[in-house]
């Protein structure tokens, strides 16, 4: 794991400020509708609970690739449906928080491999023996995080269904030390719910150690 | 006259105080503790200090916490006789089990913990109150007390989702 790289630039902190700052006030998008189309793989949906307003969105600008080789923490991004605002931010804000704690990280999409590969430990059937996509094949900790399907409005726009499972991997392991698999229905959502401090703490001692 | 004001003041005072202490206070979030299914998912032989590290983090005062054996609950889930990973267990499969507990209200939350720190893993199933669930397991990860406390701020975290009591 490498080590002792250089700190965040003074700017790169303010921006990952704003960031964090701009994430809580979208965490709360989205609701826990039960019964809507609940991910492939997981179990069956709930029944009737609360209800929450929820907005349209936009879909978010597809961000260009990154190159995750060089970084301490890369960071794979699944899921169903094009990104919605409030998605891209919550990213955003996580490699943001991660730069405060002094992680260096970077985000992108997975493509269809690396897609087709976390699906499958996602579904709780992965298969080791072919090991990590070779695109992610680097030096650091390889962390996919997975979107919940997104929920269809009455209007027809798309809402967030927020955060739905996440896998961590060591350099040169083929099977996740970090297994997160959450029912569509559970809402692991925004930065303020205890999921990013808590997932980013585990990657930052990973990163360390 | 000032003497009979200060006396009336004096009584409604009294009466108003009397008057808020007799309101019933109106029904809110968390005036009734989480009822939590705990079971202990680990081999007979498996030490206990992981899970009881884990659930010190866990919010007991706000919580009443049941337990039930695990080859018991294998049982009432339908997976007596399989090997079946508990954490594939579907949430409708723990119904039975819930229904045998005796707590002081129906049971909101189930918690399948098996957390081994002498082998460096741990594996959770936390059925939420809104009967989603949440499957957690941490594999070759040195489990120390700061990392059961992480895993109990975790399981605390699914226990509340959609909690209205």
């Amino acid at each position: 794991m490498p080590k002792g790289r250089a700190l965040p630039h003074a700017t790169h902190l303010l921006l990952a400020v704003a960031l964090a700052q701009s994430g809580c006030s979208g965490a709360s998008e989205g609701a826990s509708e039960p019964g809507a189309g609940a991910g492939p793989a997981l179990a069956a949906p709930a029944p009737a609970a609360q209800d929450e307003p929820v907005e349209a969105e936009d879909v978010a600008a597809t961000p260009a690739p990154a190159d995750l080789s060089t970084h301490e923490v890369a960071l794979v991004v699944v899921h169903d449906d094009p990104l919605l605002r409030s998605e891209q931010r919550l990213v955003d804000v996580i490699v943001a928080r991660m730069a405060m704690r002094r992680i260096d990280a970077a985000a992108r999409d997975a493509d269809a491999e690396e897609a087709s590969f976390a699906r499958a430990f996602f579904a709780g059937a992965g298969d080791a023996s072919a090991g990590l996509p070779a695109s992610l094949r680097g030096p650091g900790v390889v962390l996919f995080l997975r979107f919940a399907p997104q929920r269809e409005l009455s209007s027809g726009d798309r809402a967030t269904r927020g955060f739905a499972g996440a896998l961590a991997f060591r350099e040169g392991e083929a099977t996740p030390f970090l297994s997160l698999r959450v029912d569509d229905e559970a809402g692991w959502r925004g930065p303020d719910e205890q999921l990013w401090p808590w997932l980013i703490s585990l990657v930052r001692a990973e990163a360390a150690s | 006259m000032t003497r009979l004001a200060s006396i009336l003041a004096a009584m409604a005072a009294v009466l108003v105080v009397i008057a808020l202490l007799a309101t019933p206070r109106p029904a809110r979030a968390g005036d009734r503790p989480l009822e939590v299914l705990l079971v202990n998912m680990a081999p007979r032989a498996a030490r206990q200090d992981c899970l009881r590290a884990a659930m010190r983090s866990f919010p007991r005062r706000e919580a009443n916490v049941s337990r039930m054996g695990s080859e018991r609950v294998r049982e009432l889930a339908g997976h007596g006789d399989d090997d079946v990973s508990f954490l594939d267990f579907r949430a409708e499969e723990l119904d039975a089990a819930v229904r045998l507990v005796r707590s002081e209200a129906p049971i909101d939350a189930v918690i399948l913990l098996d957390c081994r720190a002498e082998e460096s893993r741990v594996a959770a199933w936390i059925r939420s109150p809104n009967r989603a669930v949440t499957r957690l397991s941490l594999e070759r990860t040195v489990i120390d007390e700061a990392r059961a406390a992480w895993i109990g701020q975790a399981l605390a975290r699914a226990a509340w989702i959609g909690f209205t009591p």
